[in-house]
């Protein structure tokens, strides 16, 4: 069984020869102990159409196939034990990031590197031990259950596919631990017999049950009656702390991230814009953005006067990704043609304190990036790939 | 490698409880079990439903036992008791001579005979074309929706290429070719519809294979087969029971056609070969009801009853067609 296992995804394209070197970025990563996960540089493009009569179209046009830009160059660490949060609005590619993390895409570019190994290479035994180590617990626990199966065999499969011992006892603690107790009573139900919260918490029991050392979870209670979100995230809470997990919370509410998250990164169509302790960044957003994302929460004061800065506008266009700044059409404190030409790095800023990096123009490096030098000059994006070559629009 | 941490909730799950008296096989038949129960419940409750299998279960009894039911071999020519052969009798209630139930043919066979034999090939290509036509399009729907891109495309260009293909005039010419018979109209007629339920099953597998599900079977580790066997296809096999129920009633009445037009083998009994005779001796100008009504009769009872059975299936399987009543 193990072996036919493997067999996932080998017929995904080929983002195995991505990365320049990989050798001495391998001997790069592992000189930092604690970092479980890192990813560097993540691209994911999603062709607009495809198939034998659009690509036969495209080649007799000799045009290239349109690309969504989903992930357009995302790079953070995730150190063991550490609870990352990433944030945005809808179609940033939180998600899409996400599951690239638990290796559902392969990247277009860039590579993810788990415990110092590019997951992109693994085959084999080697991906059978990574998908015991890695799992993903899904936004919507009516989709992420297979209606046709029984509890038991829903939390299961994981043991059974990796061929592990003692699976009932197994299943049992998990779903206890979950609080779906008693266990036994749940083994035959199906899911449609469960409610939301207790859905949820079977889809956390699954991705428990083999014991893995890394989660993503996306969106894991924004579909959940609010009644429930506090029992489930408690569940969440005590399920990182007695198995010592590294999580990536991803999610939309700020407020949720701040609770669970001790990093946070904030990400704005395919690309991370600040990113940095969660306190720091809550409590004093330096990126336009974060700015306006974090006015959006609402505050329980009736009396609160607090200045609002509010989103106008709305997200780009992912297929023809604007040149520099990706937010400057929305951006309030737009500086003029730098913002238009040069993409911001996310950097590491002089006048920010902390261990922050933010990619805005506002505050000035302090790795010795000068956008003002880029800007006119002939082909202005500092990190073009090629792709972006869509003429300023706002 | 992989359970390196010292903190777990498993730890001591060796000691907690060895293998067991559990039996996974048991269990499954269980599940199976009351599973089939509640479909049959449901499937039950619709007075129509339950008539329509009554019938089709009284033709299925009736093609097993034909043998002991049929009074005369249905190709054995009948004599009178002055020794002649013994066409155009009348039925018996009818005060017709002999003791034929519903008379003979104008080449003296005791049609009662032929009509409980010809319940035999009906149900036969019934259930063989039925079976056959939804296996493949299942396996081409299954392939094609899971793995997309290329594959996808040349098979559903081939389902494209199947659809342009009238059913009765190309089963005419298959027929036609590969000679007459009921293989061959078997044959035929599954080369030409598994096409709808390939592009069922196909758009089915599309969704499903984007459901959370799918990716949350692959997170853990399972292969395609796995997905493909386990996730997706056990979501797929109502709509093929469903596309299967039709297709019995559709491969009836194409063979009862096609044997009309006379390209059903002719030494063999069916209720089109028997139709086909009827009206070749023009038996309907004659006024010999009781030669071409019974099997017409016949092949619209089954026929109706797969495509009732068929509908109630359906209602289970798309609970939004269920009715208020």
């Amino acid at each position: 069984m193990t072996d036919r296992d493997t067999e996932t995804d080998v017929h995904t394209d080929g983002g195995t020869e991505t990365g320049a070197d990989p050798t001495g970025e391998r001997a790069d990563a592992s000189t930092d102990d604690d970092v479980l996960v890192r990813v560097d540089g993540l691209k994911k493009h999603f062709p607009v159409d495809s198939g034998l009569v659009s690509d036969l179209m495209n080649t007799i046009r000799g045009e290239d196939s349109k690309m969504v830009h989903a992930v357009d160059g995302v790079s953070f660490e995730l150190r063991a034990g550490e609870t990352f949060g990433i944030a945005g609005e809808s179609g940033c590619g939180k998600t899409t990031t996400g599951m690239s993390l638990a290796k559902l895409y392969e990247p277009t570019d860039g590579s993810i590197y788990y415990d110092g190994d590019d997951i992109a290479n693994k085959t084999g035994k080697d991906l059978s031990t990574f998908r015991q180590n890695a799992q993903m617990i899904f936004q919507d626990p009516f989709e992420s259950l297979n209606p046709q199966m029984t509890v038991y065999d829903t939390v299961v499969e994981p043991l059974r596919i990796h061929d592990r011992p003692n699976q009932r006892a197994r299943v049992r603690r998990a779903l206890e631990f979950a609080g779906l107790r008693p266990p036994d009573q749940f083994f035959d139900q199906y899911p449609h017999e469960l409610s939301g919260g207790q859905r949820q918490r079977l889809a956390i029991a699954r991705a428990l049950v083999i014991d893995p050392d890394f989660i993503v979870a996306d969106e894991p209670v924004s579909m959940l009656d609010v009644s429930l979100r506090a029992g489930v995230l408690s569940l969440l809470e005590r399920m990182t702390d007695e198995f010592g997990l590294s999580v990536v919370y991803i999610s939309h509410d700020l407020s949720l991230l701040r609770h669970m998250c001790d990093r946070i990164a904030i990400m704005y169509m395919g690309k991370i814009v600040e990113q940095g302790p969660t306190e720091e960044i809550i409590t004093n957003p330096k990126h336009p953005y974060t700015r306006s994302l974090i006015d959006a929460v609402p505050v329980p004061d009736p009396h609160s006067q607090r200045e609002r800065v509010e989103l106008e506008g709305e997200v780009g266009d992912a297929i023809n990704v604007p040149s520099g700044c990706r937010f400057k059409g929305r951006c309030e404190e737009h500086i003029g043609p730098v913002c238009d030409q040069v993409t911001p790095r996310l950097e590491r800023k002089a006048d920010v304190e902390g261990g922050r990096e933010v990619a805005c123009h506002l505050y000035e490096s302090a790795e010795g990036f000068d956008p003002y030098a880029e800007v006119g000059t002939a082909d202005a994006d500092a990190d073009s790939d090629g792709s972006a070559r869509a003429p300023g629009d706002d | 490698m992989s359970q390196k941490h010292e903190r777990s909730i498993f730890a001591d799950v060796e000691e907690y409880e060895s293998d067991e008296e559990f039996s996974a096989w048991r269990r499954n038949l269980r599940l199976w079990r009351s599973t089939l129960s509640e479909q049959w419940r449901l499937l039950t409750d619709d007075s129509l439903v339950v008539a329509a299998m009554a019938i089709l279960g009284g033709f299925i009894l009736l093609a097993f036992v034909a043998p002991v039911v049929a009074p005369h071999d249905p190709l054995e020519r009948m004599y009178t008791e002055s020794g002649l052969i013994a066409k155009w009798i009348e039925p018996s209630f009818l005060g017709g001579e002999g003791d034929f139930l519903l008379g003979t043919t104008a080449q003296g066979y005791d049609i009662f005979s032929q009509l409980v034999y010809g319940a035999r090939p009906a149900l036969l290509v019934g259930f063989v074309a039925a079976v056959m036509t939804v296996g493949i399009g299942t396996m081409v729907g299954l392939t094609a929706g899971y793995y997309g891109g290329y594959v996808d495309d040349f098979l559903m260009r081939l389902v494209d290429f199947v659809y342009g293909l009238p059913l009765l005039p190309t089963v005419i010419v298959l027929v036609t070719v590969l000679g007459a018979g009921l293989d061959s109209i078997i044959l035929a007629f599954v080369l030409l519809q598994w096409r709808t339920s390939a592009r069922v099953i196909r758009a089915l597998v599309l969704s499903l294979r984007e459901r959370a599900f799918v990716k949350a079977a692959r997170v853990s580790g399972a292969s395609n087969w796995r997905i493909l066997s386990r996730h997706i296809a056990p979501n797929v096999l109502p709509m093929a029971f469903l596309y299967g129920a039709f297709a019995i009633a559709w491969a009836i009445l194409t063979e009862a056609g096609v044997s009309f037009l006379g390209l059903g083998d002719p030494n063999s009994v069916s209720w089109g070969v028997m139709l086909q005779g009827a009206r070749v001796y023009s038996a309907m100008t004659e006024g010999t009801w009781w030669w071409f009504v019974p099997p017409g009769v016949c092949i619209a009872l089954v026929v109706i009853s797969g495509f009732l059975i068929g509908r109630g299936y359906e209602e289970i399987v798309n609970p939004e067609l269920q009715v208020e009543q």
